[in-house]
C-alpha cells in the first residue's frame, strides 16, 4: 500500500490555545448577548458558525457546565420578563398574546438549539442534563404558564368560549383556542408533565358534565321524547366536531364521549320509554304517530 | 437572489480558500450544515459559510466526502472505500466531529 521507504510525517496537532475560566466568561457574554438578539428576532445579523464555534470551543475546553447554567440564567430572564407581561395583559387579548407569544418561544428555542447543538449532544448526554430544547418548554411552563394571573386567566377563557359556543354565540376564537390547547400538550409532553391534564382537561369534563346534566334534565321535562333525541343527537355532534376541531387527544375524546353519552342518553333511558304521550313506549303502541 | 445562487453554498476555509458545493448534498451529509443553512442565520441569507478554524485541504476532504455519502447513500451493497490520507486524518477527525458527519 504505502512505498516503505516513504515516511509518513504527521503534522503536530495544533493545540487550540487553552481557554481558562475567564476566558469562558468572556465568550459566555457574548453568546448570552447573542441569545438576547434571537429573541428579539434579530438572528439574522448573526453568523452561526461563529456561535456554534464559540459553543464548542467552550465545551472542548470542559467549560459545559459554565455554558449550560449560563443559558439557563439567560432563558430565566428572558422568560420572567414575558411572563411579567402577559400577567398584565387584558383579558380580551390575553389568548392571543400566549399564542403568538408561545409560537415565539419555540422559534427560538430552535435556533438556540441547533447553536448549542454540539454541547447537547456531548455535555448534556453525559451528564444527564436536559436538552436544550426541552429545557426551554420546561423553563416556559414554569416562569410564564404557572405565573398567577396567566395560567387561571387563560384556563377560565378557554373554557368560557366553549361555553359560549354551546349557548349559541359565534365564536371565531377557534384558532386561538387550539393554538393554546396545542401549548398545553406540548408542554407536557417536553417535560412529563402532567400541565394539559390537570389545568385543562380535568376541569373541562367536569365543566361539560354539569351542564348537559342540567340541559338534558331540563329539556327532557318540557319537550316530546323524540324532540329530545333530535337534540341530543345534534349535542353528541357537535361536541365531536370540536373535539376535532380543537384537536384535542384521545385521551380525552374517549372519556368525554362516554360521559356525553351517560348524561344524555344513559340517565333518562328509562324515560325517554315511559314518557307520558311521547315516550317510545306509546309510540310503539301507537300506529298513527309511525312516523315520529 | 436569483435561483442559480441558491443552489449553491460557498465554503470559506480558514485561510480563504473557496470551495462551492450543493446546497441539498451539505444539508443531507451534516446536520450542522444543515441548521446553518436553514437556521435564519446570515449565512443562509448569503449562502456563505467562513471556517476560520478549518484548514483549506481538510475542508477539501470534507467536501469530497459530503459527496461521496450522498452519491452512495442509497447503495445497499458494497461501496469503495473513502481514501484518506493518513497526514491529515487527525485534523480530518476534529472537522468531521465538529461538523456532526
Amino acid at each position: 500500500m504505502t512505498d516503505p521507504k516513504k515516511k509518513i510525517i504527521i503534522k503536530p496537532f495544533r493545540s487550540r490555545s487553552h481557554i481558562d475560566r475567564s476566558g469562558a466568561e468572556g465568550i459566555l457574554a457574548s453568546l448570552d448577548k447573542a441569545i438576547n438578539e434571537i429573541h428579539n428576532r434579530n438572528s439574522s445579523r448573526l453568523s452561526f458558525e461563529e456561535l456554534y464555534r464559540n459553543a464548542y470551543n467552550l465545551v472542548i475546553q470542559k467549560h459545559g457546565t459554565l455554558l449550560y447554567d449560563g443559558v439557563t440564567n439567560n432563558l430565566s430572564s428572558n422568560l420572567l420578563n414575558t411572563a411579567a407581561r402577559l400577567s398584565q395583559v387584558p383579558d380580551s387579548t390575553l389568548l392571543e398574546e400566549v399564542a403568538t407569544s408561545f409560537r415565539e418561544h419555540v422559534t427560538t428555542m430552535i435556533m438556540i438549539r441547533d447553536i448549542l447543538m454540539y454541547m447537547d449532544r456531548t455535555y448534556v448526554a453525559q451528564n444527564k442534563q436536559r436538552p436544550i430544547y426541552e429545557l426551554g418548554l420546561y423553563l416556559y411552563r414554569v416562569t410564564v404558564w404557572e405565573r398567577d394571573g396567566v395560567q387561571n386567566r387563560v384556563s377560565e377563557l378557554l373554557l368560557q368560549a366553549i361555553a359560549d359556543e354551546r349557548a349559541g354565540f359565534l365564536t371565531d376564537d377557534r384558532s386561538l383556542l387550539k393554538a393554546n390547547l396545542a401549548m398545553l400538550q406540548q408542554l407536557g409532553a417536553a417535560d412529563g408533565s402532567n400541565v394539559y391534564e390537570r389545568d385543562f382537561d380535568g376541569i373541562f369534563i367536569g365543566t361539560t358534565q354539569e351542564f348537559y346534566r342540567n340541559e338534558s334534565s331540563l329539556f327532557l321535562a318540557e319537550n316530546s321524547a323524540s324532540d329530545y333525541v333530535a337534540k341530543a343527537e345534534s349535542r353528541l355532534e357537535e361536541e365531536k366536531s370540536r373535539a376535532v376541531a380543537l384537536v384535542l387527544p384521545p385521551t380525552t375524546e374517549a372519556p368525554l364521549q362516554q360521559m356525553l353519552e351517560m348524561e344524555l342518553i344513559e340517565r333518562h333511558a328509562k324515560t325517554l320509554v315511559t314518557l307520558e304521550n311521547s315516550g317510545f313506549a306509546v309510540l310503539l303502541k301507537d300506529e298513527s304517530k309511525l312516523e315520529e | 437572489m436569483d435561483s442559480q445562487n441558491d443552489k449553491f453554498v460557498k465554503l470559506i476555509s480558514a485561510e480563504g480558500m473557496e470551495f462551492f458545493m450543493e446546497k441539498s448534498v451539505a444539508i443531507s451529509g451534516s446536520e450542522t450544515m444543515k441548521a446553518m443553512l436553514e437556521g435564519g442565520f446570515s449565512e443562509s441569507e448569503n449562502n456563505v459559510v467562513r471556517f476560520p478554524e478549518i484548514q483549506g485541504p481538510i475542508l477539501e476532504k470534507v467536501v469530497e466526502y459530503l459527496y461521496y455519502k450522498d452519491k452512495y447513500k442509497k447503495s445497499k451493497g458494497q461501496i469503495p472505500e473513502f481514501a484518506i490520507e493518513p497526514e491529515i486524518a487527525l485534523e480530518l477527525l476534529v472537522a468531521s466531529n465538529y461538523l456532526n458527519c
